[in-house]
């Protein structure tokens, strides 16, 4: 992507600079780092100053947040929305948990490490990180976004074995077929 | 003391039992599991009407496991601990949902995570895992490390 000037980019890249600044996360929560989202959406910290919004429906999102540890069950749903989710997509992972399990390393139901199941832009360490990390985040997504590095999106589409083989071995092979509707539906 | 008068209360009713007080407003009974349900019973005409846990221990050097049955009193204040064993290799209980209702889901969580059958308990069906086809994972020779490296590890 060539260099643009500051403040003239909705002219030069009017679709990258629609995407910068309409940040729309779905309203899914997993974990224990959910509880930072509420103050952060809300007054106090206030993230429609950055131009998000929670949304209800995946069809309409544009970023996906993992908001603490996840467990198998949770994974699944967390992948059938992320298929479900246009392009262009972004994965926001919150927390210790989705980087290298945290607490739960060891554990009978607890995944380690999310970019073995799917594509993350931003990682935000911490264990909480605070509602001003998590803008923090927000804002280092959107110079990504900028700079053309945020594709996740794209590494997913060209590594599509890499990750189903991941989420195959983890989550079993009826969820497989499962994904198979979704991808389905989405054609 | 309220406590030592039920102590003497149980063992002068049941003859197996050995019973403790274990500290103000605790209670602890040890008895053999046919005679749970008459202990049970015995309690909530006594007052106690909260069965609020029941609760297992893998006591895997011995092949047992302990089932410990916590039911309290809202007019005492006390909170009666009753526990059976029950054997390891064949691990078969009464359900208690004839005396407390309750007990469903709790016994259907003691299913899940321990393989405890429980007679009586219709609805036995996975609670919290999803398409588990290991040990169950809270007995002790169940090795966490190795099922999570088998499984979460991708390297």
């Amino acid at each position: 992507m060539e260099k643009y000037k500051r403040g003239t980019m909705w002219a030069t890249h009017p679709y990258k600079w629609g995407q910068k600044y309409s940040i729309w996360p779905i309203h899914f929560c997993t974990g224990c780092g959910s509880i930072e989202i509420p103050p952060t959406m809300l007054a106090p910290w206030d993230a429609s100053r950055f131009g998000m919004g929670p949304m209800a429906s995946p069809r309409q999102a544009n970023m996906l947040m993992i908001t603490g540890y996840l467990t198998t069950k949770t994974l699944k749903y967390v992948i059938r929305t992320y298929e479900q989710m246009l392009t262009p997509r972004y994965v926001v992972s919150f927390g210790s948990c989705p980087i290298d399990g945290g607490l739960y390393h060891i554990s009978y139901n607890t995944i380690n490490h999310l970019e073995w199941y799917l594509p993350v832009d931003v990682w935000i360490a911490g264990c909480m990180p605070r509602p001003e990390a998590f803008l923090m985040g927000v804002n280092k997504l959107m110079a990504e976004i900028d700079k053309g590095t945020a594709d996740g999106y794209k590494r997913y589409e060209e590594n599509r074995d890499y990750y189903r083989a991941h989420q195959e071995k983890t989550l079993g092979h009826d969820f497989m077929n499962d994904l198979k509707q979704v991808e389905w539906v989405m054609k | 003391m309220k406590e030592q008068a039920l102590k003497e209360k149980l063992e002068a009713r049941f003859a197996n039992a050995q019973a403790y007080v274990q500290r103000t407003q605790r209670v602890v009974v040890s008895l053999p599991q046919e005679e749970l349900g008459t202990l049970l019973m015995f309690l909530k005409d006594e007052g106690y009407h909260q069965l609020t846990l029941i609760s297992c221990v893998d006591w895997i050097e011995e092949g047992q496991f302990e089932l410990v049955y916590h039911v309290s009193s809202h007019d005492t204040g006390i909170h009666v601990m009753a526990r059976v064993r029950i054997d390891r290799e064949n691990p078969v209980m009464l359900s208690m949902m004839k005396v407390y209702e309750n007990a469903q889901p709790y016994e259907r969580e003691i299913h899940e995570f321990f393989g405890v059958d429980f007679t009586g308990n219709d609805d036995l069906a996975p609670l919290y895992l999803d398409d588990w086809r290991d040990l169950p994972p809270m007995r002790r020779d169940f090795d966490t490390a190795a099922y999570a490296e088998r499984v979460y590890d991708h390297e």
